[in-house]
């Protein structure tokens, strides 16, 4: 089975940009309406709870998913173009979010076609890093040009339905706790990073404005090697040439995950908190490739609902 | 005690625990991916 064109992982850029510059956009909107600082964070956390109702609602959408939600990106975006006040700034926030949502659900739906062929995770530690790249290039610039991501986005994935999944009978033995029981690394790691970001919060609020944008950069940048050293760690690894594939998946998986965590000792929150998103991929991966198709639109729809309401960003 | 070892202290009294739970939840995370990776990959047919 051929694996996604590049305009999906184009796509991914263009839907990083477009989120990433909404959370820049929303508390300078707020300082630009002289409301209270907390309005800010009010507004980014409705955002991330549309999230998770998008990625719902993305489950009952058909074989236009990603489409779909490339446009409630767009026009979340549109919205905080013209916002003005708090209030139409909220909706933006929360229309992007409900598109970013529905985002994820449906590359991830893409992605899962193919997870345990041999290039499967690579597919998904590429989609992953191009959502950092263009997230790293939205944050830096105004919820003018994150509309332009998602058309940009739009745009580019247009007639590209042919690699969506279609809607498939969902079996009749699935059960919600076999699918959670796949997701608990996921949740494990996901707890384990959301845990470390109030380090990074106080890391950032102690800083200098000029220190602020090193550790931020430098927490991008590494959202974006992450998944290469996951991968790189998948090659060089001894037990990468383990002739058993099952031991050296699991060999390969157990470093990327601990290493993560070493390199929290060594390098400080901030870094670690990103370079162990370069696990993520691989993670997602293997639960999809365990459970059989038909099975895997409900899970990849409970699994991001579960996460963006378990992550506090 | 000088102010700078004071600070010092109180910032590694106030971060340890949390990377302590951290490393628990990383560690789990680890033997969870472990124990899922024991079960086969889904193959057409299975």
């Amino acid at each position: 089975m051929s694996g996604p064109p590049r305009r999906f992982y184009l796509v991914a850029v263009g839907a990083g940009f477009a989120f990433a510059s909404m959370a820049i956009a929303v508390p300078l909107h707020v300082v630009a309406a002289h409301a209270q600082a907390s309005v800010a964070g009010d507004v980014l956390a409705l955002g991330t709870i549309a999230v998770a109702v998008g990625a719902l609602a993305a489950g009952r959408l058909g074989s236009g998913a990603l489409g779909v939600a490339l446009a409630v990106a767009a026009g979340g975006s549109a919205t905080l173009v013209a916002a003005t006040s708090v209030v139409p700034l909220a909706v933006g926030a929360v229309v992007v979010g409900a598109g970013i949502g529905m985002f994820w659900v449906a590359s991830q739906l893409i992605l899962a076609r193919r997870a345990g062929e041999p290039d499967g995770a690579k597919a998904y530690l590429l989609h992953y890093a191009a959502y950092t790249f263009g997230a790293v290039a939205g944050s830096t610039v105004t919820s003018a040009l994150a509309l332009a991501g998602a058309v940009f986005a739009a745009v580019v994935w247009r007639g590209c339905a042919r690699y969506v999944v279609s809607t498939l009978s969902q079996p009749a033995g699935e059960t919600r706790s076999r699918q959670l029981a796949v997701q608990v690394p996921d949740l494990l790691l996901v707890s384990a990073l959301a845990l470390l970001l109030p380090l990074v919060l106080a890391c950032e609020f102690g800083l200098a404005p000029f220190s602020i944008g090193i550790v931020m950069g430098s927490v991008a940048l590494a959202k974006i090697v992450g998944p290469f050293v996951a991968r790189a760690i998948t090659r060089t690894r001894a037990g990468a040439h383990d002739p058993d594939p099952p031991r050296r998946e699991r060999g390969v998986l157990r470093a990327a995950l601990l290493r993560a965590y070493a390199v929290a000792l060594r390098d400080g929150a901030a870094r670690n908190r990103a370079r162990g998103t370069g696990a993520w991929p691989l993670v997602v991966d293997a639960a999809q490739a365990r459970v059989e198709p038909a099975e895997r639109r409900t899970l990849t729809v409970r699994w991001n609902a579960r996460e963006y309401v378990l992550m506090p960003q | 005690m000088t102010a700078a070892a004071g600070w010092v202290l109180t910032a590694l009294g106030s971060a340890i625990p949390v990377f302590a739970i951290a490393a628990l939840l990383f560690v789990g995370a680890a033997a969870s991916a472990s124990l899922q990776l024991r079960r086969p990959v889904w193959r057409a047919g299975d």
